[in-house]
C-alpha cells in the first residue's frame, strides 16, 4: 500500500497469580505502551477489555466435602493444590463467596481445551457420564454442607458478614477492584509529549472494602502483608519507612504482556516487583502448596470455613452429635442401673449405712478428673483423648501408654456386659436354668457384643439414637424404683425398712478410714464411663465445648442418680446381711433385681415391673457395652491417624464416616477375648474383670496429670486457670494415684482378695487381680516398644541429622531453639544450620519441610546436606537457592516419573513446598546478606538502635515450585547486632496473626543485650507457650567483626615485579602478628597465587591476610577461570604452584565474586596464637 | 437428626430421574452452540427445563439478557450453581461448557429434591460469557451472589481434579492513532502506529515462567 500506517490496534492480556498483582504487572506494561508513543509521537488509547478476572480461590472444607461425594460414585479426583490453570471469573466469585470449580473427567484422547478435537468428545458416552456424576457430587457436596452444623453455621456467618460489610450499596462493592481503580492518582494520562494515555472507568480507591480483609497470607489492601502488622514509624533495616506499595516500587522486576485471545490454557504469573509482592508470591504459592496448612483467620470475610487446628480433622462426621447425645453417650457408657447392681451391695458389706455418702464421695475425684478432660479437650479436642493429651504433655511413649489403659479397661469391661447382658437376656425371656451355663451365656454375650459393633459401625447417629432410648428407660426405672421404694418405706413400712438418717450421709461415722477407701475404690467405678462423651468429640456440633460440657453434666447427674438410688434402696432393704438386705453377700453381684420383686410387690403391675427392672439392668449392660466400644474404636482410631499403631487402623467408612478397622478389630478383640478366658477360666476372666479399675485409675490419673503439665505454662495466667487447670485436675490425678496404688499393691494384691492367687518370684504370693491389671498395663509397654519402632527410628534419624553442637565461629555467637510440633507426635522436619565459609564468613539457614515423621526427617537431612554442600561452593544466597530449587524439582520430577511408570500415580515429593531462608554474613565487613524461599523470617536488631526490624526480604517461592528467580537482600550490621532467623511455626503458634507473633518477638528481644541463651528462653516461653501444632525453630546469632588489626589488605597491580612486593608486605604483617612461624610457608602460597593471578588474569590483584583461629590467605582477581590442581609431568614447565598451596594449606578453594575469583587459603595458626591473643 | 443415608438415596435418584433430559440439555447445548453473549437459546433452554422443574426463573438478569437466575426452596442457607454455557467462536464448546451448564443444571434439581428437609435454597445462576467478558464479574456487581453462601460448578476436562487455582487476568484494548503518509515520498510526513506497537512489544518485558 506504501501508506506509513496511521492505526494500530492490539489487546493485551496480562496474567499474574493474584489479582494484587496483576495491577503492578500492568504498571509495567503500560509503561511500555506509553514508550511506544512517546519514540514515534502517535496517540496511544488504553481501554479495559471487559474486568478483571481474579484468581481463583477453592475452599478446601468444601473440598473435602466435595471429594467425599465423588469418592462415593467411585470417582477419585486429584488434588491440584499449588497449580494454576488458565483464568476464570468463578475467580472473582471464589474471592468474596467459599467456592469450588473442581474438574469433571472424561475420555478427551488427550485433547486439551480449546481444540476442536475438544468440543468433538464433548458429547461422548464419558461426557454425559460427566453431567450425571458432576451434578450428583455438587448436589450432595451442597447437601452435605447444609447437613453438617458447624459448616452450615460457618457458611451463614460468612454470608452475614458479607452483607454486613457492604451496606446500601448493593452488590456493587463486591466485587474485585476495576482496572480504573488499580492506577493511584496522578499517574493517569501522564505521558510526556503528543502520547495521551486515556483511562476508561473512574474513582480512585485501591481496593473496595468488602474485599480487603484477606486470609492470612493474603496482602491485606496496600499490598502490605496482612499479618505483618507493625507500626507504620518502624524503620525497616535499610533505613526506609515501610509503606504501601508504591510506584517506586513497581519499576523493577519484569513483566510481559500476551497478545490474542482470552482464556489461553498456558500463563506466566508474573514476577512480582515490590517487595511487599513478592512476599505475597511467595505466601501464596506456599498457601497453595501447603493445602490446609494456614488456616484461616476468622474474621476473614471471605473465609467462612475457617479451618481447625488438625484435631477433628481425620474424617470422623462431624457435627453429629449435639449435648443431648453427648450426654446420653456419656451417661450410658457407665451403665447406671447395672453398676450399682453389682457395687452397692459390696459397698453396704464395706461400710455398712454410709453407703450413700461413699457413693456421693466417689463422685469427687470424678468431678476433678472431668474437669481435666472439660479443659484439655476445650484447647485440643481430639478423640484420641487421654492419648492424645498424654502425648502432647509427656511424649509418645506415655501417650501410647494412656491408649493403651483405655483399649484395657474397655475390653476387659466388654466382656463382662457381654457376659452380664447374655445372662440377663436369659432371665428376662424367663430360661433361667441357662444362666448358669457357660457356655450359653458367652455365646449370648458374643451375639450381643456384635449387634452392639454392627451398630457402631453403621453410623454414630445410629448409636446416639439406640443410646438416648436405652438411657430413657434405664433412669425412667430406676427413678420410678427410688420413687417406690421411699414411697412404702414411709407408707407401708415393710419388714425390713428403716428411715433415712442424717447420719447416713456422714462419712465420719464409717467404722475405719481403711473400710472408708475400700468404699471409695469400690465407689469410683460406678462412675466410670462417662469419658466416653469426650471420646465422640469430633463428632460433635461445637467440638471444643459439647464434649467438656457433656463429662460434666454426665458425672452430676449420675451424683443425682447413685444418691437417691443407693438411699431409697438401703431405706427399704436395710443393710442387713440376710434375704434382700443389701449386706447379704449372696445378693451382692445384683442387689436391685432381688429387690425389685420387694419393691413392686408380686401382684398386680408388680412383676412387669420387677421384669422391667431386669430388662433395665440388661439394657443398662447393652448400652454399656456400645457406649465401650466407641472410645475403645476412636481411640485406636486416633492413635492409627497420629501414627502411633498402623495407619489401616485409621481408615474410615466412605458413607458412615466411622472408624472401621478399629471398631471391628476391637469388637473381635473383645469377642476373643471373652471367649478365650471363658475357655481357660472363669476364675481369670473374674479376676480380670476386677483388674480393670487399674486400667481406670491408670488412665484416668494420667489424664489429670496431662492436663496439669500441658497447661503448666498458663497456670499463673489467672485464678480460673489455676483451679481448673492446674488444682482440681492436680488432685484428680493424685487421687486416682493413690487409689492405683492402694488397689494395686494393697487390696487387689492380697492373695485372699480375688478368685485366684498366684506365686511370683521375690514378691510372694499375690492376689491375681493385682497380676492381671499390672500385667496387662506392662504388655502394653512392650507392645508399645515395637509399634512405636517407627516414630523412635524417625526421632532417632531427625536428631542425627540436626546439628548436635553449632560450631562456634568467630564472625558469630549463636544460640538455637528447636520446638517440634508435638500434635504429631514430636518429630518434624524443620532444620537449621550454621556453616563456616571461607574468609571467616558464616552461613546461617533456616528451613521447614512440610510434614512430619520419618518422611519429613529424611528430607530434612537430604536438604540440609544440599545446602551444605552448595554453602560449600560459596554462591550467593540467591544462587544457592536457585540450585536447591533445581535440586528439589528435579528429584519431584524423577519421583514422579518413577510413580507415573509404576501405575501408582504421581506422588509428590516431599521436599516440594519448603520453605528455607539462608544467609552470610562477613565479619570483616559486617555485610549480612540473605535471601529466602518461601516465608521464613529473619528479625534484625541494631546494636545501635536496639529495635526489633524486619527486613523486606523479597520471598521467593517454596522450593521446587518453579523458576522465579530468587534475590538477595543485604545490610550492613554493626558489631552486636542482633539477627534472628525463624520459620513460621515460632511466630504462629501463639496466635493465628502473625502480627501478633512479631509482636511479641519483638518484645522477647528488647533486652537485646542479654545472653543469646536467655533471649532464645524469652522468645520460646511467650511465642511457643504450649504444645504447638507447627515445628517453630529460632535461630539467634549476635554479630561479632573483626578488629581491624586482624585484617590486612593490599591492592597490587598486575605485573610480574608485585610478586615480590607481596612477598615483602605478607612477611612485614606475619612479623607483625608475631606469626613467623608461618611467613615461609604464607609467603610461598602468596606469591605462586599472585603469579597465577598475573599470569591467567587482568586487571588488580587485591591480597588479603585474616588472623582468626587460623591464618586466611587471600587473593583476588578478575578472572573467572577456575583454577585447576594438577598433578604435574616431571618435564612439565608449570602446573606446581596449586599442588605447593595446597599442601601447604589446611583447606583452600576458590569463591566467585561479581568482579572475578577470589583463591583463599587457610593455615592452622602455631599452638597458643589463636584470637584474642593479638599483639596490637 | 437427618437421614443422611436417605438423603443421599433421594439425591442420586434425582439425577437418575432427570438423567435423560440432562444428557439431551448437555447435547443439546453442543448441537447449537453460541459464543459470549449471544446465549439465547442455550440459556432459553436451562430456564425452561429448570421451569419443568418448579424451579422460579428470571430470564435475564443484570442487564444481560442471557443470564438467568433460578431459586427453589426457602431455607436461609443458600446453595449456588454456577452453570456455564457460552461456546468459543468458530470451534464450539471446545472448553466443554455444555457439560459444565448440564452439570449445574443437574447439581441443581438434585439438590432441589432435599431442599426442604435440609432446609436450603438451591440458586442456579446462569452465567454467560465466561470466555470473554465474564458474566460472573457483573452478576456480582449486580448483587445476584450476595446471598450465596457457597458456589459451586464443575468444570469439563480430561480428568477429575480439585484445588487448582487460576490465575488472575485483566485484559485492555490498545490503539495507536498516528498520521498516514507516503511511505516512499515523504514518510517523514506520517506518524507510524505500526512503529509505535512494535515499539512496545519489543520493549514488554518477558515473562518468567513459574
Amino acid at each position: 500500500m506504501n501508506v506509513i500506517p496511521a492505526r494500530t490496534r492490539a489487546r493485551c492480556e496480562v496474567r499474574a497469580l493474584t489479582v494484587e498483582q496483576l495491577g503492578e504487572a500492568w504498571q509495567r506494561v503500560r509503561a511500555c505502551f506509553e514508550v511506544g508513543a512517546l519514540a514515534t509521537g502517535a496517540e496511544l488509547e488504553l481501554r479495559p477489555h471487559g474486568r478483571d478476572f481474579a484468581d481463583l480461590r477453592q475452599n478446601p472444607d468444601m473440598t473435602e466435602v466435595y471429594v467425599r461425594a465423588l469418592g462415593e460414585l467411585g470417582r477419585t479426583a486429584k488434588s491440584r493444590h499449588g497449580e494454576t490453570m488458565a483464568s476464570t471469573d468463578m475467580g472473582n466469585v471464589s474471592q468474596l463467596i467459599p467456592t469450588i470449580r473442581p474438574t469433571i473427567g472424561y475420555d478427551t484422547a488427550g485433547a486439551k481445551q480449546h481444540t476442536p478435537e475438544f468440543t468433538a468428545y464433548g458429547k461422548s458416552p464419558g461426557a454425559d457420564r460427566a453431567v450425571l456424576d458432576g451434578a450428583t457430587a455438587l448436589a450432595l457436596t451442597g447437601a452435605g454442607l447444609a447437613t453438617s452444623q458447624p459448616q452450615r453455621n460457618r457458611l451463614l456467618d460468612g454470608v452475614r458478614r458479607r452483607q454486613r460489610s457492604q451496606p446500601a450499596a448493593g452488590g456493587a462493592n463486591s466485587s474485585p477492584p476495576t482496572r480504573a481503580d488499580r492506577l493511584a492518582p496522578g499517574e493517569s494520562g501522564a505521558g510526556p509529549g503528543r502520547s495521551r494515555a486515556r483511562v476508561c472507568g473512574s474513582g480512585h480507591a485501591r481496593t473496595p472494602p468488602a474485599y480487603s480483609p484477606g486470609p492470612v497470607g493474603v496482602p491485606a489492601q496496600d499490598g502490605r502483608q496482612a499479618g505483618e502488622g507493625l507500626s507504620d514509624g518502624r524503620q525497616t533495616v535499610d533505613g526506609r519507612r515501610r509503606g504501601p506499595v508504591g510506584p517506586d516500587a513497581r519499576q523493577s522486576g519484569t513483566t510481559g504482556p500476551v497478545f490474542g485471545g482470552v482464556d489461553h490454557p498456558a500463563g506466566f504469573p508474573w514476577q512480582a516487583s515490590s517487595p511487599a509482592a513478592k512476599m505475597v508470591v511467595g505466601r501464596q504459592m506456599r498457601r497453595l502448596a501447603s493445602g490446609v496448612k494456614l488456616s484461616r483467620s476468622p474474621g476473614a470475610s471471605d473465609a467462612p470455613l475457617a479451618l481447625d487446628s488438625g484435631a477433628g480433622k481425620k474424617g470422623l462426621k462431624s457435627g453429629a452429635l449435639g449435648l443431648l447425645s453427648s450426654v446420653a453417650i456419656g451417661l450410658a457408657s457407665t451403665a447406671p442401673a447395672y453398676s450399682l447392681a453389682a457395687t452397692l451391695g459390696l459397698i453396704v458389706a464395706g461400710v455398712g449405712l454410709q453407703a450413700p455418702i461413699i457413693t456421693m464421695l466417689a463422685f469427687v475425684p470424678m468431678l476433678l478428673i472431668a474437669y481435666a478432660y472439660k479443659e484439655l479437650n476445650a484447647s485440643n479436642a481430639d478423640c484420641g483423648t487421654t492419648f492424645t493429651w498424654a502425648t502432647r504433655a509427656f511424649g509418645p511413649r506415655t501417650g501410647w501408654m494412656g491408649g493403651w489403659g483405655i483399649i484395657v479397661a474397655d475390653i476387659i469391661v466388654m466382656a463382662n456386659l457381654a457376659e452380664i447382658a447374655g445372662i440377663y437376656s436369659f432371665r428376662l425371656l424367663g430360661y433361667d436354668s441357662l444362666t448358669e451355663n457357660r457356655v450359653w451365656t458367652t455365646l449370648a454375650g458374643v451375639i450381643w457384643i456384635i449387634v452392639m459393633t454392627a451398630i457402631c459401625y453403621i453410623g454414630i447417629e445410629i448409636s446416639a439414637a439406640v443410646q438416648r432410648w436405652l438411657l430413657c428407660i434405664e433412669v425412667a426405672v430406676l427413678l420410678l424404683f427410688a420413687v417406690t421404694a421411699l414411697v412404702r418405706v414411709y407408707t407401708g413400712n415393710p419388714e425390713m425398712a428403716i428411715h433415712v438418717s442424717a447420719s447416713w450421709f456422714n462419712p465420719l461415722h464409717v467404722p475405719s478410714a481403711e473400710a472408708l477407701t475400700a468404699g471409695i475404690l469400690a465407689a469410683v467405678f460406678i462412675y466410670w464411663g462417662w469419658d466416653t462423651a469426650v471420646t465422640v468429640n469430633e463428632e460433635t456440633a461445637d467440638s471444643t465445648r459439647i464434649p467438656g460440657r457433656a463429662a460434666i453434666i454426665s458425672v452430676v447427674l449420675l451424683l443425682v442418680i447413685y444418691a437417691l438410688v443407693a438411699t431409697s434402696a438401703q431405706a427399704f432393704a436395710g443393710v442387713g446381711s440376710a434375704g434382700i438386705g443389701l449386706g447379704n453377700r449372696d445378693n451382692a453381684g445384683d442387689v436391685l433385681s432381688g429387690l425389685g420383686n420387694a419393691v413392686f410387690g408380686s401382684h398386680g403391675a408388680g412383676p412387669f415391673f420387677s421384669k422391667l427392672l431386669i430388662f433395665m439392668v440388661l439394657t443398662s449392660a447393652v448400652a454399656s457395652a456400645q457406649t465401650t466400644i466407641l472410645p475403645m474404636a476412636r481411640t485406636v482410631f486416633s492413635m492409627a491417624a497420629h501414627k502411633a499403631v498402623p495407619s489401616r487402623f485409621a481408615r474410615l467408612h466412605r458413607r458412615f464416616l466411622t472408624p472401621t478397622w478399629s471398631t471391628v478389630s476391637l469388637g473381635l478383640a473383645s469377642v476373643g477375648f471373652l471367649v478365650l478366658l471363658t475357655a481357660i477360666s472363669n476364675n481369670v476372666l473374674a479376676d480380670s474383670i476386677e483388674s480393670v479399675g487399674l486400667a481406670i485409675t491408670f488412665y484416668y490419673g494420667l489424664t489429670g496429670f496431662a492436663c496439669v503439665w500441658y497447661f503448666r505454662r498458663v497456670l499463673t495466667r489467672s485464678r480460673r486457670d489455676f483451679l481448673f487447670k492446674g488444682l482440681l485436675p492436680g488432685l484428680g490425678a493424685l487421687t486416682m494415684l493413690f487409689l492405683f496404688c492402694y488397689a494395686a499393691f494393697v487390696v487387689y494384691a492380697d492373695p485372699s482378695y480375688g478368685a485366684t492367687s498366684i506365686d511370683l518370684p521375690f514378691i510372694g504370693r499375690t492376689g491375681g487381680v493385682t497380676v492381671v491389671g499390672l500385667g496387662a498395663l506392662l504388655l502394653g509397654v512392650v507392645l508399645m516398644l515395637v509399634v512405636t519402632r517407627e516414630h523412635a527410628a524417625a526421632l532417632r534419624l531427625q536428631r542425627s541429622l540436626l546439628p548436635h553442637r553449632l560450631p562456634q565461629p568467630t564472625a558469630v555467637e549463636m544460640a538455637s531453639r528447636y520446638v517440634p510440633a508435638d500434635s504429631r507426635s514430636g518429630v518434624g522436619g524443620d532444620w537449621f544450620d550454621v556453616i563456616p565459609l571461607s574468609g571467616t564468613r558464616v552461613g546461617l539457614v533456616v528451613g521447614e519441610v512440610i510434614g512430619h515423621g520419618l518422611l519429613a526427617a529424611a528430607t530434612m537431612g537430604r536438604l540440609r546436606t544440599g545446602v551444605r554442600v552448595l554453602a560449600r561452593l560459596d554462591l550467593d544466597p540467591d544462587e544457592l537457592l536457585s540450585r536447591l530449587d533445581d535440586l528439589v524439582g528435579q528429584t519431584a520430577k524423577e519421583r514422579a516419573a518413577v510413580h507415573g511408570a509404576g501405575g501408582t500415580g504421581p506422588r509428590e515429593d516431599d521436599a516440594l513446598g519448603v520453605t528455607c531462608l539462608y544467609a552470610v554474613y562477613d565479619p570483616v565487613s559486617g555485610q549480612c546478606s540473605m535471601a529466602r524461599a518461601g516465608d521464613s523470617m529473619a528479625a534484625v536488631v541494631l546494636s545501635d538502635s536496639g529495635v526489633a526490624t524486619y527486613p523486606d526480604l523479597p520471598a521467593g517461592p517454596p522450593l521446587g515450585l518453579g523458576g522465579l528467580p530468587y534475590e538477595t537482600t543485604g545490610f550492613q550490621l554493626p558489631q552486636g547486632s542482633l539477627v534472628a532467623l525463624f520459620t513460621d511455626g515460632l511466630v504462629q503458634a501463639a496466635a493465628d496473626d502473625i502480627g501478633v507473633g512479631l509482636g511479641l518477638l519483638t518484645e522477647a528481644l528488647a533486652q537485646y543485650r542479654r545472653p543469646l541463651e536467655e533471649l532464645c528462653d524469652r522468645a520460646v516461653a511467650s511465642l511457643v507457650p504450649g504444645p504447638a501444632n507447627d515445628d517453630a525453630v529460632l535461630l539467634l546469632v549476635r554479630t561479632r567483626m573483626l578488629d581491624e588489626h586482624q585484617v590486612a589488605t593490599w591492592e597490587l597491580t598486575a605485573e610480574p615485579a608485585m610478586v615480590g612486593k607481596a612477598r615483602a608486605v605478607t612477611t612485614g604483617q606475619l612479623g607483625a602478628w608475631g606469626l613467623d612461624e608461618l611467613s615461609c610457608s604464607t609467603e610461598l602460597i602468596v606469591s605462586e597465587l599472585v603469579t597465577n593471578a598475573i599470569r591467567y588474569a587482568a586487571g588488580p590483584i587485591h591480597v588479603r591476610l585474616i588472623r582468626d583461629e587460623t591464618l586466611i590467605c587471600e587473593v583476588a582477581d578478575t578472572g573467572h577461570t577456575s583454577p585447576h590442581l594438577r598433578h604435574a609431568a616431571t618435564d612439565d614447565e608449570s602446573g606446581r604452584g596449586l599442588f605447593i598451596v595446597s599442601q601447604m594449606a589446611q583447606q583452600w578453594g576458590t569463591r566467585y565474586t561479581p568482579t572475578g575469583k577470589t583463591i583463599w587459603v587457610e593455615q592452622a595458626l602455631p599452638a597458643a596464637r589463636a584470637v584474642g591473643e593479638t599483639p596490637s | 437428626m437427618t437421614n443422611t443415608l436417605g438423603m443421599h438415596r433421594t439425591v442420586t435418584e434425582a439425577v437418575r430421574s432427570w438423567s435423560d433430559r440432562l444428557v439431551a440439555l448437555s447435547h443439546g447445548l453442543h448441537d447449537e452452540p453460541e459464543t459470549a453473549l449471544q446465549e439465547h437459546r442455550s440459556a432459553a433452554r436451562i430456564a425452561d427445563l429448570l421451569e419443568t422443574a418448579g424451579f422460579t426463573v428470571t430470564r435475564g438478569v443484570a442487564d444481560l439478557p442471557t443470564a438467568l437466575l433460578a431459586t427453589r426452596g426457602s431455607g436461609d442457607l443458600v446453595i449456588g450453581f454456577c452453570a456455564e454455557y457460552d461456546a468459543l467462536p468458530g470451534i464450539g464448546h471446545a472448553c466443554g461448557h455444555n457439560v459444565n451448564g448440564a452439570a449445574a443444571v443437574g447439581a441443581a434439581l438434585a439438590l432441589a429434591a432435599v431442599a426442604d428437609e435440609l432446609d436450603l435454597t438451591v440458586k442456579l445462576i446462569g452465567t454467560p460469557a465466561e470466555e470473554d467478558i465474564g458474566g460472573k464479574v457483573l452478576l456480582l456487581d449486580a448483587g445476584v451472589f450476595d446471598d450465596v453462601a457457597a458456589a459451586m460448578m464443575v468444570h469439563a476436562a480430561s480428568d477429575d481434579s480439585v484445588g487448582a487455582s487460576s490465575l488472575a487476568i485483566g485484559a485492555w484494548d490498545i490503539t495507536y492513532r498516528g498520521k498516514p503518509s507516503h511511505a516512499a515520498l515523504a514518510p517523514w510526513e506520517g506518524i507510524n502506529a505500526l512503529d509505535a506497537m512494535t515499539v512496545a512489544h519489543t520493549g514488554s518485558p518477558t515473562a518468567a515462567r513459574p
